[in-house]
Formats: structure tokens, sequence, C-alpha cells
């Protein structure tokens, strides 16, 4: 029992009953396979230099993942090829010593976090299959290299925050707790983000200061296309997939926003306040995730039909949902809907790089969606064009530079202040729309669907989010209140269109049936 | 509708505006309005006013903890640092004379205490520096006013000095170039 005393010494003896698994594949492995495991943990072990605690639960990482396959008659030889130490390449033994200043967009996130609230998003992927949790973490430590921005940890400067390198485990979990929930990024090495799993889902739920959607879409497409070619599915490194033996492309780490033509007027950030739905704010947020899923043919029929943008149309029956959701007021509703900076300035970035526009309605002008769908298309056109997003660039630019030279001690109360407080107001809600979501074909036929889901906001009841992957497209909806006003008449209104919709989410975080006994 | 239930059950749920934050912050509200009342009723020093300010000590040291960056050396530093506003405090409204004294005793204390966690835990604690660095200059600089008569030049003034400018040549050979860097991060715009 070499390796007995092997493991033993590399995991202080507490963990050998953990591996029981792992030994027995290794007692009853055959002598080469013996030579070969002893030659890859050796390898494996001289590319982690990390503190003992990272180095033995990295080392129990590989021992799960062996045992995992041995138990599907895996051949030892094959199992090694795919988790191969090379796959962790140098990244866990070096230094790390890059840092990223925020981006233009990210250096607001940190001044206005609170304990009980972050500005955190959720992508989330379903497979075919139960995830194999030994197999993802596996995933995650391989992927989390060619991501140098997830690496890191938030710091505080004397002006701004920044995010510095970091190197240690990046762990999954099992979800255990409300989506969305703040992170602690208070520690040492503390990380921005969390790679969860529940069934069949793979979730990413991420900080908003180290990206936005997109990039948090390419992490997590490269994560499951890594999760399943360590289940021996071959995916290659095309739509967004990125390889994660390649180097990181400093295009990738950029702060787009420097690209952008300044124009001579900068505005945008400040506006009159608009009508909030009703409902008493929850205590435990988000109140409830819900999802509608659509087929997306007959969502672009619909829009078709109605001589509209899928967006358009998802926006009107907000309108229309939201008035019903709203005591009669003279205020407009407002909803706030990110644009992706991208598709006008072309960028590699996987940092924050999209803006938002405001499409708003006067409360007596919304009666049903085809009235207003003329309106808001307009509104998209106009609101959501180059032209006005540079302006809105420019004032965010502005505003960084007027900034920059005041100390973090003045700046903090006041962003924390002005965000939370005056820029729910503004809206009503949000549609982040993610737009379609392209696979590999190969990885395509193991996913299921997708969803993404905001962070509940500070007065808003709904921030509601959309994505679409292969026929299917999902509306997610965050809510802040036990009001069901908002999408029962979101659900009656896709009904009245013909459309059909499946709706799934979450417990309501308020009540008791959600809380699990262990 | 019927929403068919995907998540699972919770053991936790999300923190909610801390019901304990919420009392604590009754009672010591109260407790500082009670006490400034009586203060002003029976007259003498004003010792409400350091009641007060304890509340807040305990209030920013207890209750409002940093969301970024609450390592060891920064709490210790953030403790130390509103006892010694405390004791300054005290000090001048309560008893004077003897609060500088023991501030330069706990100074050299705090510096001798986070360079060690400093040292001890270079690897872990090495991007943590500069809060040692800071405690330290301003050591320094409480030496330079000691020196132009500004405050009382004792024994325990010049070992803050010299603990000091220990700690940040101690630091800057264990740091090197990684000091720089740390700077220029900290100080970036």
């Amino acid at each position: 029992m070499v390796y007995n005393a092997y493991i033993k010494k590399m995991t202080g003896g507490d963990n050998v009953q953990k591996d029981a698994d792992f030994l027995q594949l290794y007692d009853n492995a055959a002598p080469e396979d013996k030579l070969l495991l002893d030659r890859y943990f050796a390898e494996l072990s001289s590319l982690i230099s990390l503190p003992q605690k990272y180095k033995r639960a990295m080392l129990a990482d590989a021992r799960a993942a062996l045992a995992y396959y041995h138990s599907i008659n895996l051949p030892v030889k094959t199992a090694l090829e795919r988790i191969k130490s090379e796959k962790l390449g140098t990244f866990y033994c070096e230094e790390p010593t890059e840092w990223f200043p925020l981006d233009n967009a990210a250096k607001v996130y940190p001044l206005s976090m609170r304990k009980t609230w972050m500005a955190i998003f959720r992508l989330s992927f379903y497979l075919t299959e139960p995830v194999v949790p030994a197999l993802l973490q596996l995933a995650l430590t391989f992927t989390v290299k060619r991501f140098p921005v997830f690496a890191t940890t938030i710091k505080t400067g004397i002006f701004w925050n920044y995010i510095d390198s970091s190197r240690r485990r990046f762990a999954i979990k099992p979800e255990t707790k409300t989506p969305c929930m703040p992170l602690n990024v208070s520690t040492n090495s503390a990380k921005a983000f969390r790679v969860v799993y529940f069934e069949n889902r793979v979730s990413l739920e991420c900080f908003h200061i180290l990206t936005d959607g997109l990039g948090g879409t390419v992490f997590l497409k490269t994560l499951i296309a890594e999760y399943l070619r360590l289940l021996g599915k071959e995916i290659p490194c095309t739509h967004g997939v990125l390889d994660i033996s390649a180097l990181p492309l400093p295009q990738e780490q950029e702060n787009a926003f420097k690209k952008m033509t300044k124009t001579s007027l900068g505005q945008g950030f400040v506006g009159k306040s608009s009508a909030q739905m009703r409902g008493k704010l929850a205590k435990f947020r988000p109140a409830q995730i819900l999802h509608f899923d659509f087929d997306i043919t007959e969502l672009k029929e619909a829009a078709k039909n109605n001589d509209a943008t899928i967006t358009a149309l998802l926006l009107a029956i907000m309108f229309v949902a939201s008035k019903k959701a709203t005591d009669k007021t003279n205020k407009s509703i407002k909803i706030q809907v990110p644009v992706n900076m991208r598709k006008y300035i072309p960028s590699q970035t996987l940092r924050n790089f999209s803006m938002y526009c405001s499409i708003d309605l006067p409360y007596e002008q919304i009666y049903d969606v085809r009235s207003i769908l003329p309106l808001i298309r307009e509104q998209l056109i106009q609101k959501g064009s180059r032209e006005e997003m540079e302006i809105m660039m420019t004032a965010a630019t502005q505003l960084v530079s007027l900034l920059k030279n005041v100390p973090m001690i003045i700046k903090k109360p006041i962003a924390g202040l002005v965000y939370g407080i005056l820029g729910d107001r503004m809206f009503s809600s949000t549609l982040s729309n993610l737009g379609i979501v392209l696979v590999p074909r190969e990885m395509r036929q193991y996913i299921e669907k997708m969803d993404f889901v905001l962070a509940s906001s500070t007065l808003n009841r709904a921030a509601c989010s959309f994505v679409t992957i292969g026929s299917t497209s999902t509306f997610s909806i965050t809510k802040t209140t036990d009001d069901p006003c908002f999408e029962n008449e979101f659900f009656s209104v896709c009904r009245s269109l013909g459309l059909n919709v499946n709706v799934s989410g979450s417990y309501k975080y308020a009540s008791k049936d959600c809380l699990s006994k262990g | 509708m019927q929403v068919k239930i995907v998540y699972p059950k919770v053991k936790k749920r999300a923190p909610s505006q801390s019901a304990v934050h919420l009392v604590f912050s009754i009672i010591f509200g109260i407790a500082a309005v009670v006490c400034g009342i009586v203060n002003l009723c029976v007259g003498g020093k004003a010792w409400s006013i350091v009641v007060a300010a304890s509340l807040l000590v305990v209030w920013r040291c207890f209750f409002m903890i940093p969301l970024i960056e609450n390592n060891l050396i920064s709490l210790l530093t953030r403790i130390t640092v509103y006892t010694c506003a405390l004791l300054v405090l005290i000090g001048v409204l309560l008893s004077p004379g003897w609060s500088e004294f023991v501030i330069t005793v706990i100074g050299f204390s705090l510096i001798i205490t986070l360079t060690l966690i400093f040292v001890v835990s270079f690897k872990k604690q090495k991007r943590n520096f500069i809060t040692v660095a800071w405690v330290s200059l301003a050591a320094l600089i409480a030496l330079i006013c000691s020196a132009f008569g500004l405050l009382h030049l004792g024994w325990p003034m010049i070992v803050l000095g010299s603990v000091a400018g220990g700690a940040i040549i101690l630091g800057t050979a264990l740091m090197r170039k990684q000091l720089l860097l740390e700077l220029k991060k900290r100080f970036h715009r």
C-alpha cells in the first residue's frame, strides 16, 4: 500500500476514508496502471504550488474524478488521458502578478454593494444528463486559467477598487442557497463568482465587476465544453468556446470603453423617477425566480405577425403586465434595456461592455400589446442607436474622469446612495436580452436549455432577462415581492397572443417551504 | 399559472436587513440619547459624548464589517485605530494627561503585531503590506511631530518611530519590486 501512504502524506490522513473508492481502484489496478497513477499524481503535485489546503483538495478532486471513471469501467489510461496534468499548465504553480483596473461600467459595483445586495447575474445551462460533480470540479479547475479576470480577488485602492490576480482552488458547490446571493469577497483570495450545480443544471453566478452577460456566457460555454470533454465527448473550440490550452488574449481583458469615440455632449444618467409596481418588498430577496419557456419559432412568428422584433414584443408584454401590476399613477412606466456595445464597436473583450437605454411610456398610453408596439419599436431604434449610446458612454467616461481624483472614502457613500436609490427609482423594471447563444453543433445535443437571471434590485419589483439557445427561449423574472400580479398578467398576455409557455421557477423564498431540513 | 419547481430547497436564504442590526441600532441610539439627557441634567464633564463615541466604535468595529479586504491585518488596524480615537476623546474630555503615552504604546504594539503577522505568513499577507505601511507612516509622522515639539517626545515615541522605521525597511526588503507594483495598484486612477 505504497499509495495509501502517499495519500496519507498528501491529505494529512483525514481524507483517506473519503478516498475509499479511489483506493479500491488503486488496489485492484494492474501494475502498469499503478505506475501510470503514481506518475500522474507526482506530475499533478509538481504543478500545484498553493497552500496545503488547496493542494490537498485539488489532488482529492483528481482522485474523485478517477474514482468516477472507474465506476463507469473506463480504463485507467483513458481516464488519465482525459484529465491529463498538462491541462493545468503552469497556472497553479506560478506567482500571480497580474492586476486589472476596473472597466468604466464595473467601477460603480463595489461602491454600491452592500452586505445584503450585490450586482450578481446568473447564467445556467441545463444538460440532458445529471451533472457529475467530480468532473465539473476538474473542468472548472482547468477552465479558470483561460480567464485570468475570473482568477482574481477585489481590492481597494485609494481612488478606485481593482481586481488582483489570486491563486486558489476554485471550488464548485451544490446549489443550497437562494440564487444570486451576495458573495463573500472580503477575504484574502476570495473569488468574485461561484459555480453551482443542481441535478442537470450548472450555473455561474458572477459579480458584475468581472464581466457582463456575454463574457459570462463565454466562460460558462467553455466550462461546459470542457466538462463534456471530460465525459468523453468531442467538443471543438468554436462558437465562443475558448481553447483552454491557449494563452489568454490581451484584447479579451481590455477596457473597451476606451475605444469609443467621444461626443461633445455627454448625458443620460439622470432622469425623472418612474412608476413602481405595487407589492410589499420582500424581506428575503429574490422573493422568487420564474422562468417562462417559449418555443423560439412561435415567438418569432408572434413578433413577425405584429411587425416587431422579439425584444420589442417582450417589452410590450412587460408594459401591459406592469400597468396591471401598478396602481394608477401619473408617472411613466420605464423599462431599462441594456445594449451590448460590441455591436457598435467591435471588441473581443470579455469584460463589461454594455450601456443601457430606457424605454418609457406614460401609464395612460398603455392599452394592449398591438397599440404600444409601434411606440416601443420607435424608441428602441432611436434610444438604442449608436449615437445615443456614444452620448451615454461619453457621460460615463466624463463621470469617471471627474471622480478619478476623489478618494474612495468620499466616493463610496455617495455612489452607494445614488446608485441604490436614484438609479432604481428611474426605472420600473429591466429587460436584459442576451440574444441567441450559439454553441458548437457537437455540444448542442447535450444542452436542454439555458436561463439568465438578474439580481434583485432595490426598489423594482421585477427584473427580467431573456436568452435563447436552440429552439428554446427563456424569459426569467427575478421578483422582489410576493405579489403575483405582474407574472400572472405576463402569462395571460402571452397566452392571448397564442404563445405556449412552460413556467418553472423557485419556491417563494419568504415561505418556510423553501427551507431544507438538512 | 402552474409553476414547476426547478430549484432546490435552501439551507440559507439571502440575508435580509438584519434584525440584529436594527435592534442594536435602536438600543445604541436610545442609550446615547438617554446618556446625553442625564449628562445635561446632572451636569459635570461631558461623559455622555464618550459613551456615544464608544457605542459608535462598537458599531463600526462589529456591525459595519468591510465587504472588501477584511483581512486580519486590516481588522486589527481598524479596531486599534478606533480604540485610539476613543482614548483621545477620553483624554480630552475626562482625564487629560495620559492618553498620548498609552496611545503611543498601543501604536508600537500594533506595528509589532502587524509586522509579525506579515512576516510569519508572508506569502498570504504580502498583498496586505500597504496597511502596515500606512500605520508605520502615520507613526513616523507622529515622531516627526514630536521632534518639532507638537507631541511629547518620550521613550514610547522613540520606540514607536524605530519600530515603524524597522517595519518599513523590513517590508521593503521582503517585497522589493513588488512594493512598487503594490503602490501602483493602490494609487491607480
